[in-house]
């Protein structure tokens, strides 16, 4: 017989042969599948939470350069102010304090490649005094009119170093952060993806505390919020650390480019001394809530298997759905008419942690609109509509990436 | 052991329900494919209790490696391949590929067997019996060659051995196979 002949027969009686294994094999098997499987669940969550806390890091090490330590403290006491009856627009007016508000021995001056020039903070106080005065006359009762002599003093603004007779220099550091939300896209051909994001903006240190407070907030602005009994600021406000959540569909409609759109929510938080009703309250809070459209387009630059780069260019418009602010005891509400719009650009990479989880990463510049008809209540938009966005969240495949409906094929 | 609910599930399914750790699919795998594949162990380890071993670290790495199977050539000689290699990384491991001594004993040529020789008669069972107790340096070329169709240069890579070396071996282990055939 030949070797040929014997191995063909050999497989020929081995074809098709199987020896039925016992029980406990597959009982091995399903535990050690198990404990692979909890392997990946922990390795999986590991990744999620290094990931949100690598982006949390890293946003706030980029952008939150200050702290509210820097910000200055005043006393919490309120301030009222004299404002005689037949005072003329333009005229100094005093203000008297009945205890002395304690001025901080080092007045801190927060870092700022740039420094802005404002008016002295007398100054503000008395335009804004004025136009207080044109609306809404106190009472003698409610108003101590100054005597001559009564010691003078201004406003405390720890913020402003004052020196040698000069216009007030405020130093100021635009550190406040703030978030928005929008979603920008992946661009995985054929696969619909649905974002969750939060994204942290910076203001880009270019400006500071302007006598108008920014686009939309003109001097009459102001005035006409006194006239109206809300907060009128008189220092620079400082800007919290927003928070931001927003979802977005993305639709691809080539290889390379993607539509997308959503819905966000934006929370603006911002402290500052202000006056309501000739009061001066040190610790005012405006809390804004906004609720927006973001759309986009985006670009695919580079499409590897888990990593993809983008370019995104999109707008939004948002709605003030909510402003509130809180002094001392006091919560006024009010309503914000018209619409926030902007627009944005910048560079996105993203991650797929599986085919249908992934995670990314957007810098963006972002510029938001002046809405002149309406002007937008004072945020760190309208103080430095120019600002660098820096987003971060989940994307989840909707169908995920290369599956196919099985063809018919053999049954087993 | 089956509950019926996914008999009719296609190779391509099945494939990809494993891909995606699905507990049922893997489960179907295993008994599809478990018998054939324990037989294949037990070729090359030589006992069914090292074989039950490696058939456990076989569907461990079919079910971790399955999405490396692109669809090209059958699933089933995929899958063999997979429990060949683990068959051999056993075999490795046990320090079992000494055969100098076996090669030294057994002749290169024998007599062969008759056309009424009683390969013919033998069952599976009886057949894998043989191979089970050949040397474990004869028995892994003669699985690598003859069953599963490895070329020599392939299996003096996976062994380590040169193709010298494997085509003695395959040689004697024909040989050694034969004449215990012979005496049945």
């Amino acid at each position: 017989m030949s070797e040929n002949k014997f191995d063909e027969q050999i497989r020929k009686a081995l074809e098709g042969y199987g020896v039925e294994p016992s029980g406990d094999v597959w009982t091995g098997i399903e535990a050690s599948l198990s404990r692979r499987a909890r392997w990946r669940v922990i390795r999986r969550v590991a990744g999620y939470a290094s990931a949100a806390a690598a982006c949390l890091v890293a946003g706030l090490l980029v952008f939150n350069n200050g702290t509210e330590a820097d910000v200055p403290q005043i006393s919490d006491q309120a301030v009222a102010v004299s404002v005689p009856e037949d005072v003329v627009s333009g005229d100094p007016v005093t203000v008297e304090i009945a205890e002395p508000v304690p001025v901080p021995a080092k007045q801190p001056v927060r870092k700022s490649p740039k420094s802005v020039s404002v008016p002295p903070i007398e100054e503000q106080i008395n335009n804004l005094a004025d136009a207080y005065a044109s609306n809404s006359v106190p009472t003698e009762d409610a108003v101590a009119v100054s005597e001559p002599e009564t010691p003078e003093t201004s406003v405390p603004a720890p913020a402003v170093k004052e020196e040698k007779g000069e216009p007030v220099t405020a130093s100021v550091d635009w550190n406040a952060i703030m978030a928005e939300d929008e979603e920008n896209s992946a661009s995985i051909f054929g696969t619909p993806i649905l974002a969750i994001s939060s994204n942290i903006t910076s203001n880009s240190s270019t400006g500071g505390f302007s006598p108008d407070f920014g686009p939309g907030h003109s001097p009459s602005r102001e005035g006409s919020k006194a006239a109206q009994g809300l907060p009128v600021p008189v220092e620079e406000p400082y800007y919290y650390l927003p928070l931001s959540l927003g979802v977005q569909l993305k639709l691809p409609v080539s290889r390379l480019l993607s539509f997308g759109v959503g819905v966000d929510y934006s929370y603006l938080v911002s402290r500052y001394a202000s006056l309501v009703n000739g009061v001066l309250y040190n610790d005012t809070y405006s809390q804004l809530h906004y609720v927006g459209v973001p759309v986009g387009a985006y670009l695919n630059l580079l499409h590897g298997r888990r990593t993809d780069a983008y370019i995104s260019v999109g707008g939004e418009v948002e709605k003030c759905v909510g402003s509130r602010y809180v002094y001392g005891t006091n919560v006024t509400k009010s309503s914000v008419p018209g619409l926030q719009f902007s627009v944005m650009a910048g560079l996105g990479v993203e991650y797929w942690m599986t085919p249908s989880i992934g995670c990314y990463l957007d810098p963006s510049l972002v510029y938001y609109f002046a809405n002149a008809a309406n002007p937008q209540p004072l945020s760190i938009r309208t103080a430095e509509p120019m600002q660098l966005r820096f987003e971060a969240g989940l994307r989840f495949r909707l169908r995920p990436q290369g599956h196919r409906h099985p063809a018919p094929g053999r049954r087993f | 052991m089956r509950d019926g609910s996914d008999k009719f599930l296609t190779e391509k399914e099945l494939i990809e329900g494993c891909r995606k750790n699905d507990a049922r699919a893997q489960r179907r795998l295993y008994e599809l494919f478990a018998p054939t594949m324990l037989a294949v162990c037990i070729r090359y380890t030589g006992s069914r209790e090292n074989a039950k071993d490696v058939l456990q670290e076989g569907f461990l790495t079919v079910f971790d490696k399955i999405g490396t199977y692109k669809g090209q050539g059958s699933f089933e000689g995929w899958m063999r391949r997979v429990f060949a290699n683990q068959s051999l990384m056993y075999i490795r491991r046990n320090d079992a590929l000494k055969y100098a001594d076996e090669i030294e004993s057994v002749p290169e040529s024998g007599l062969g067997l008759d056309s009424d020789d009683p390969l013919g008669k033998l069952n599976a069972k009886e057949l894998l019996d043989l191979i089970s107790a050949m040397p474990a340096g004869f028995r892994s070329v003669f699985n690598l060659y003859v069953l599963e169709g490895y070329s020599h240069q392939e299996i003096a890579e996976a062994l380590g051995i040169t193709e010298g070396s494997s085509r003695s071996q395959l040689s004697r282990g024909r040989v050694w196979l034969q004449e215990r055939i012979k005496k049945l």
